[in-house]
């Protein structure tokens, strides 16, 4: 199954969205009214955010009876990280470059 | 002299996972890494595309790595110390911002590139693409 790189890093470009990975890293599972519990935003704002989560197979909903638990899904944030290496890496080969041609231009 | 290698950021993966800064002293004044920026030629080799843009903030233009072409738009030109632009489109857009930094003996060169959409709406693409594809 492909993630879309994409959708993952436009998914933590958002900080609710990057508090609430955190706060599911710290804990096996919870649902949205306990992460509201710990964060500065709604119950509602917290669904909503979990949706978009979900969306970028950053986070797997599981269904106790009536209840909603959230659990962070790593693969997603392995796909952030691979993705984050390659722009790394070019930057790198880019600064390589520019260095010779810098350092080589004595005109 | 390349910068010893980035630490692991296994910690910080959930603080600022879609950021990535590079730094670099190069052996050269400000003033001669820019030309570097303003020369087609020489700003090809490096950028390992075609910057198909005019050095002007809001100008907009093309990068063409040889497989795939994006958008581009200038946000900011000041020879010879920042040039910051955006590239690609949608949720692959990224911020770009190049500072050179006069050193003792050169510059140093720092990239920051903010990945995972546009948080400005400076490209004529879709305003929020994780909510249209959460729509679809």
């Amino acid at each position: 199954m492909t993630t879309d790189v994409g959708g993952v890093l436009g998914a933590l470009a958002d900080p609710t969205r990057r508090l609430i990975v955190t706060r599911l890293s710290a804990q096996p599972t919870a649902t949205a009214t306990e992460l509201a519990r710990e964060l500065p935003v709604s119950r509602q704002a917290v669904v909503k955010h979990l949706t978009t989560l979900r969306s970028a197979r950053l986070v797997r909903r599981t269904r106790h009876g009536r209840e909603s638990r959230y659990r962070l899904e790593p693969e997603g944030l392995r796909t952030a990280q691979r993705w984050l290496a390659e722009v790394e890496a070019a930057w790198d080969a880019r600064l390589d470059r520019l260095t010779d041609l810098a350092e080589a231009d004595g005109e | 002299m390349a910068e010893p290698d980035t630490p692991p950021r296994t910690s910080d993966t959930a603080g600022q996972p879609s950021r990535v800064d590079r730094q670099r002293r190069i052996d050269a004044p400000p003033g001669r890494v820019w030309r570097v920026f303003e020369h087609p030629d020489l700003r090809r080799e490096m950028l390992g595309g075609d910057l198909d843009v005019d050095l002007e903030p809001g100008a907009t233009g093309t990068f063409d790595d040889g497989a795939t072409t994006r958008p581009v738009r200038i946000d900011d030109v000041d020879p010879p110390r920042r040039l910051a632009f955006e590239w690609g489109a949608g949720a692959d857009a990224s911020q770009v911002d190049i500072r050179l930094v006069p050193a003792e003996d050169g510059t140093d060169v720092h990239v920051t590139e903010i990945l995972g959409g546009r948080p400005s709406s400076h490209l004529a693409v879709p305003s929020e693409p994780t909510a249209l594809a959460l729509a679809a």
